[in-house]
């Protein structure tokens, strides 16, 4: 016989403890803070080089400036 | 019993740690299973080389995300649970702290280690209001062999402001043996022969275990 599956669900307050670990990181996040928190070197062939460099200037952007218009692109998208 | 070994702070030797219990208790022919619940896999991948080997057992079970059901599942299963998770406050620190018996806090005597404390503390606050039986425990790692070097003391001076914690007066100190054993086949500190870090862990797990 099938039987129905009751899911054994937290407290509101046991969920909210829980969840609690991802709020405290992503909401305490300033996107206009000091570009302190880690610097990532990419390793690129000379396509990508070339790509990046042609972008920058279409744009009137640096290098950097660049790949951080493409991040926040990508997220509004 | 679940052992959950936790902080908010990566690189101070909870996977370490995790596995030298889990050594520890197979050495003493006890039942256990060391749950890897942080994707950098260091406990899973410690047990895979323990694997091929003529040591006591240790199973491994990775699990990530809610991981309160399967704690308690193998807790009636196991003598002792050793739990590894991420070095940051994660759903998996969080769930574990549901149902872990105690938590061991590693941290360094280094100020970036020591400023994660007053964060954890109230998450494990918290803990404690679901989890009554919740015991945490803060203990000193990678502390600087040299006696002459106080940061071990000044360390220990910080932790008392946290009457959350039960600080144990072991300490874990930065002992190459430590790296070597997890290179050389999945061993733990207990089963080299290193006579001075055999002695500061059995102490260590003594401590706790009393």
């Amino acid at each position: 016989m099938i039987k129905k599956r009751e899911l054994a669900k937290p407290s509101p307050e046991m969920e909210a403890f829980i969840n609690g670990a991802n709020e405290e990181t992503t909401q305490k996040l300033d996107s206009k803070a000091p570009r302190k928190f880690k610097t990532h070197t990419i390793p690129m062939n000379e396509y990508e080089y070339q790509l990046l460099t042609e972008l920058a200037e279409k744009y009137g952007q640096t290098h950097n400036g660049i790949i951080r218009f493409a991040l926040k692109r990508l997220k509004e998208e | 019993m679940i052992i959950l070994i936790g902080s908010q702070k990566g690189g101070c030797g909870k996977s370490t740690i995790a596995i030298n219990i889990a050594s520890y208790l197979a050495k003493h022919n006890k039942d256990i299973v060391l749950v890897d619940a942080d994707p950098q896999q260091s406990s899973a991948n410690w047990v895979k080389d323990r694997d091929n080997t003529d040591l006591p057992k240790v199973h491994c079970v990775q699990r990530y995300g809610d991981i309160k059901n399967t704690l308690k599942d193998l807790d009636s299963r196991y003598d002792y649970v050793v739990v590894d998770v991420a070095g940051h406050d994660s759903k998996e620190l969080r769930t574990a702290m549901l149902t872990a018996h105690y938590l061991v806090v590693p941290f360094r005597p280094s100020q970036f280690d020591l400023d994660t404390l007053p964060h954890l503390s109230e998450v494990i606050d918290q803990a404690k209001s679901f989890n009554e039986d919740l015991k945490p425990f803060g203990l000193l790692t990678l502390a600087p062999t040299n006696p002459s070097v106080s940061e071990v003391q000044q360390a220990n001076d910080y932790l008392a402001d946290f009457p959350l914690f039960t600080a144990l007066s072991s300490v874990i100190h930065d002992r190459k043996v430590y790296r070597d054993v997890t290179a050389e086949k999945g061993k733990g500190v207990i089963e080299s022969n290193n006579p001075k870090a055999i002695a500061e862990f059995e102490a260590f797990m003594e401590e706790l275990l009393a």
